[in-house]
């Protein structure tokens, strides 16, 4: 004995109200619907109470310990901050000192700086050179003591590039020898263009002859 | 007290928030750990270790979602574990004193039977609708399945207790 609308119910082709519907008209289905309902009607009354003294306790207790856990566990990781800044000091005041060594600091140059700085001496020594050039025929209009001066001025200056530029030979990375050296590059440049402009007065009240 | 604000509480640790979802939880999981399992002990660990679980992962929940599905599906989750770890289900007897007496104690008895013969998925989808009462979407949501296998799930466990049901009233009258 079986009714269509009942397998459909069971399949979940058919919703509850339609199959309540067709169950007033069809003997099957209508005992069938009966005892689904006396299913769930059992069902819903067998919510009994269950007694569990003490559940509370035991779940108590166990968060309580679970809480001291995390909180100990907290606690462990304070404690290793101290460790751990000091490691960090350490590894730094290492790493600040293996850079200190490595990096000329107390007049030495580094490869890179040092080409950089002997190419605009060059660059600075050929425009001397010109101006030089320039110099040497005005020189001959002037009155001869002015002359020897200049010259004498000159010659100081030259033999102070010079003793530069052999310490430089030996210790090229010498950055106050390159300083030393700028400043007589200089000071040549200065001599010269007094020289060539012998009435800038900007450039006589720099220096006096 | 509202039950986002007792959430609340209990994540910043405060045991009697942990004590109020307690009594609101203690009966309906109890009875469906009860039901998974077939033994008090065990449905009283499952509901401790539900506790604990809760403890530990309550910062994942997010507020919107409903709680109590979210609770559920912790415990059910445990049972589940237990049952792998402990193997087949053990019964112990269900005191048909303590239930409502409007059924008669053998009908009560032959559906209970019933219930427990059904596959753990059927059985739980089963007991959280017909027990507990949960809507089927909340179901879905508490077992993390769709709400179509839901409703299938229902319907086989109806025509599996109808079929034991007439079964067992024919053997009663033959």
């Amino acid at each position: 004995m079986s009714c269509d609308f009942l397998r459909k119910y069971d399949q979940g082709e058919l919703n509850e109200a339609e199959f309540k519907r067709h169950a007033i008209s069809c003997l099957i289905c209508k005992k069938a619907f009966e005892i689904d309902e006396d299913v769930l009607s059992v069902a819903k009354s067998l919510r009994r109470h269950i007694e569990a003294p003490y559940l509370w306790n035991r779940i108590e207790g166990s968060l309580m310990e679970e809480m001291a856990k995390k909180q100990t566990f907290n606690w462990r990781l304070f404690r290793f901050v101290p460790a751990l800044a000091a490691l960090f000091l350490v590894v730094w005041l290492g790493i600040h000192y293996f850079i200190e060594n490595r990096t000329p600091h107390s007049g030495l140059m580094a490869e890179k700086t040092l080409a950089r700085v002997e190419k605009k001496e060059m660059e600075y020594m050929a425009a001397i050179q010109d101006l030089e050039k320039q110099a040497l025929p005005k020189m001959a209009e002037m009155d001869l003591e002015l002359v020897f001066r200049y010259r004498d001025r000159l010659e100081t200056i030259d033999a102070q590039i010079e003793q530069c530029k052999e310490d430089l030979a030996f210790n090229p990375a010498n950055a106050h020898m390159r300083r030393f050296l700028m400043i007589a590059l200089h000071d040549k440049k200065e001599t010269l263009d007094e020289i060539l402009n012998p009435f800038n007065k900007k450039l006589k009240s720099r220096r006096s002859l | 007290m509202d039950e986002e604000a007792i959430v609340q509480k209990c994540k910043e640790g405060d045991l009697l928030a942990y004590r109020l979802l307690y009594e609101r939880y203690e009966q309906p999981f109890l009875r469906t750990a009860f039901r998974m399992l077939g033994r008090q002990q065990d449905s009283e660990d499952a509901v401790q270790e539900t506790f604990l679980r809760l403890h530990r992962g309550i910062h994942h929940y997010k507020r919107g979602s409903r709680f109590s599905t979210y609770f559920f599906r912790i415990l059910l989750n445990t049972c589940y574990d237990i049952l792998r770890k402990r193997g087949p289900k053990q019964s112990d007897d269900f005191d048909m004193a303590d239930v409502s007496q409007q059924h008669s104690v053998e009908l009560k008895q032959s559906i209970d039977q019933a219930i427990a013969s059904l596959p753990d998925q059927m059985q739980a989808c089963f007991t959280l609708f017909a027990i507990e009462q949960f809507k089927q979407d909340e179901i879905a949501q508490i077992l993390g399945i769709k709400v179509g296998t839901v409703k299938a799930s229902i319907h086989r466990a109806r025509k599996k207790l109808r079929t034991w049901l007439s079964d067992s009233r024919k053997e009663g009258t033959g």
